[in-house]
C-alpha cells in the first residue's frame, strides 16, 4: 500500500542548520513538506521499527494482530448478523431502549455474542500481558537505553514529577496494565502493542504522517510554532516536525513514560521535538504562543469537564489566526452534532457501546460520544468549520476534519 | 506491577480496569479455556515460525541433518535446561488458570 510512496527524512544537517528556532523563521509562509513513506529499502525500514530483539514475542505478537483481524472479520460479523434473531427469539424489539449494561449482558445471552466480545478481550488482554512481561524481564537494559537518550537530542525531554495528575488520567486505557501514567514502560508497551490496533499502518507512522499532511494551515500561512496535546508516544508530533521542518514543535502529554519514550524515539529518528510531561488543560505556555495546535485521539480518552478546559487552553495558547485542530473518533463529522446517529440507536449498538468503553477500559467515549465539540469551541470564542472531506477519506482509520479558529 | 518497575517518581498508581475479573460466557471456566486456547495458538505460532526460520537458516549453512535432527536425545543438562524452559512456559499459558475472580 505504501510504496506508491517515496522516502521523506528530514536531513540532519538541514535540521540543524535551521534550528527549529522562531527567530530564524522568516515572516514569510512557512515552509511546509509533504510526508512521503517508502519503506522499500532496509534503512527506512528500520528507521521506526518497533520490533524486539525476540523472534517468539514478535511472532506472538504477529499472530495476535492476525487473530484479532480474524475475531473482527469472521467471527464478530458473525454474532451481529444472528442479533436481530437473537432478540426476536427473545421477543425484544431491536429498537427497545435499554441503558448499554443492561444491553451488553442481554446480547451475551446469545453464545456466539459471548465468545466474540470475549475473543476480542483476550487478544487484547495477552497482547499487553506478553509485552509487559517481555519489558520488564528486560527492564535494565530498557531502562539504560531511556537514561541515554534522556541526555541526548536534537529534541528535549521535560519530566514533571510534581505534577498533580487528575484522576480521570489515571485509568488503564485500553486495559493496558498500568494505563499511561503508572508504568515505566508504557511508552514501549503502547508503541508495541498497538502494531495489534494499527495492524499494516503504524510501523512507520503512516497513519500519523497522512494526518500531518492533511493539517490545515492558519490563513496567513504561517507555522512557527505547533503543538501536539495529549502526544502519547509522539507519533504525530514527530510527523509535524517533518511536515514542517523549520518550525517549533511540542508535544505534550499527562503521562511521564509516554513523553519518555518519545523523547527517545524522536532521538532515534533524529527530529527536534521538545517533548514534556504536562496538562492539556494547564500546558503553562504564554499566551497567543501556537500557529497549529493539534491532538491525536485524545478527547474520547478524557472527561468532558476536561475537554472544556482543553479547548479554553488551546484557545488562550493559540496565536490570533491559529487553528485548533483534534482529531477523534469523537469529533461530530459534518452532517451530525452528535455522535448518536453515527454509533446508531438500539440493543445492539447500547450493547456494542458498553463492549468498547467498559471492556476496553476507555470510561469516558459515552460521554464524548455525545459531547458537542463544535458548540464548545465556538463558546470560547474560536469559529469553527468543517466543511472539509475526511481526513484519510476511504481508508481505515478516517476522521472528520473539525477546524476551530481563533478569531483574529 | 512487575518487580522491575521501581516506580519512577514520574508514574502514579493507576486506576485499574478490573476487566481481567469479568466474565464474559456467563462460566468462568469458559472463559479461562477461551484465554488459555488463544495463548496456546500465540505460542504454537511462534514456535512453528522459529522452527521455520531455524531450519530456513540451517539449510542455508548446510549444516541440518534432517535424519539426526528426528533422532535427538537430550544429555542431562539439556533435559534439565528443557524442563525449566518447559516451566515458565506452562506458567506463561496456564496462569489464567491462577485469576482470583
Amino acid at each position: 500500500m505504501f510504496n506508491r510512496r517515496t522516502v521523506f527524512a528530514v536531513p540532519a544537517a538541514a535540521a540543524a542548520a535551521v534550528g527549529a528556532l522562531t527567530s530564524k523563521v522568516t515572516q514569510a509562509a512557512t515552509a511546509v513538506k509533504d510526508i512521503k513513506v517508502d519503506v522499500s529499502t532496509d534503512k527506512e525500514a528500520k528507521r521506526h521499527d518497533i520490533h524486539t530483539e525476540d523472534l517468539d514475542l514478535n511472532s506472538a505478537q504477529a499472530f495476535l494482530t492476525g487473530f484479532r483481524k480474524y475475531v473482527a472479520r469472521n467471527v464478530s460479523p458473525v454474532a451481529r448478523s444472528r442479533a436481530e434473531a437473537y432478540l426476536a427469539s427473545k421477543g425484544v424489539a431491536k429498537d427497545k431502549e435499554m441503558s448499554s449494561p443492561e444491553a451488553y449482558a442481554f446480547m451475551l445471552g446469545d453464545p456466539v455474542y459471548a465468545w466474540a466480545s470475549r475473543l476480542s478481550v483476550t487478544t487484547q488482554q495477552l497482547t499487553w500481558h506478553t509485552l509487559v512481561e517481555h519489558y520488564h524481564r528486560n527492564a535494565d537494559n530498557y531502562m539504560s537505553e531511556m537514561e541515554k537518550a534522556d541526555k541526548s537530542g536534537p529534541g528535549t525531554l521535560e519530566l514533571n514529577p510534581d505534577l498533580r495528575l487528575p484522576e480521570y488520567t489515571k485509568h488503564e486505557i485500553h486495559i493496558q496494565p498500568g494505563g499511561y501514567v503508572g508504568d515505566a514502560f508504557a511508552g514501549h508497551i503502547y508503541h508495541s502493542g498497538t502494531k495489534n490496533f494499527y495492524q499494516e499502518e503504524n510501523d512507520h507512522d503512516e497513519i500519523h504522517a497522512s494526518l500531518a499532511n492533511e493539517l490545515r494551515l492558519p490563513a496567513d500561512g504561517k507555522v512557527t510554532r505547533v503543538l501536539d496535546l495529549g502526544c502519547g508516544i509522539g507519533q504525530l508530533t514527530t510527523a509535524c516536525k517533518d511536515r514542517f521542518p523549520q518550525a517549533e514543535v511540542w508535544g505534550i502529554d499527562v503521562g511521564g513514560p509516554m513523553v519518555r519514550y518519545s523523547h527517545l524515539r524522536a532521538t532515534k529518528l533524529n527530529s527536534e521535538v521538545h517533548f514534556a510531561q504536562r496538562l492539556a488543560e494547564d500546558t503553562k505556555f504564554p499566551d497567543n504562543h501556537f500557529d497549529i495546535i493539534t491532538s491525536y485521539i485524545m478527547f474520547h480518552e478524557v472527561t468532558q469537564e476536561a475537554s472544556r478546559k482543553i479547548i479554553a487552553e488551546a484557545h488562550r495558547i493559540l496565536r490570533p489566526g491559529g487553528v485548533f485542530i483534534p482529531y477523534d473518533f469523537v469529533m461530530p463529522p459534518k452532517e451530525q452534532d452528535t455522535a448518536a446517529g453515527r454509533r446508531g440507536t438500539g440493543v445492539v449498538a447500547a450493547a456494542g457501546s458498553y463492549a468498547g468503553s467498559r471492556m476496553n477500559g476507555e470510561p469516558f467515549i459515552p460521554q464524548q460520544s455525545v459531547m458537542n465539540f463544535p458548540e464548545e469551541m465556538r463558546k470560547v470564542g474560536f469559529t469553527t468549520a468543517r466543511d472539509f472531506a475526511p481526513v484519510r477519506a476511504g481508508k481505515p482509520f478516517t476522521f472528520p476534519t473539525l477546524v476551530a479558529t481563533k478569531t483574529a | 506491577m512487575p518487580e522491575s518497575n521501581k516506580r519512577p517518581d514520574y508514574t502514579v498508581d493507576p486506576i485499574r480496569s478490573g476487566v481481567e475479573k469479568e466474565v464474559i460466557t456467563g462460566n468462568p471456566h469458559i472463559d479461562n479455556l477461551m484465554t488459555v486456547v488463544v495463548a496456546l495458538g500465540a505460542e504454537l505460532w511462534a514456535s512453528k515460525r522459529r522452527e521455520a526460520v531455524l531450519e530456513k537458516m540451517l539449510e542455508e549453512k548446510g549444516v541440518i541433518n534432517r535424519a539426526k535432527l528426528e533422532a535427538h536425545r537430550p544429555t542431562k543438562a539439556e533435559e534439565a535446561a528443557e524442563d525449566e524452559m518447559r516451566d515458565a512456559y506452562i506458567k506463561r499459558v496456564f496462569s489464567t488458570f491462577t485469576r482470583n475472580i
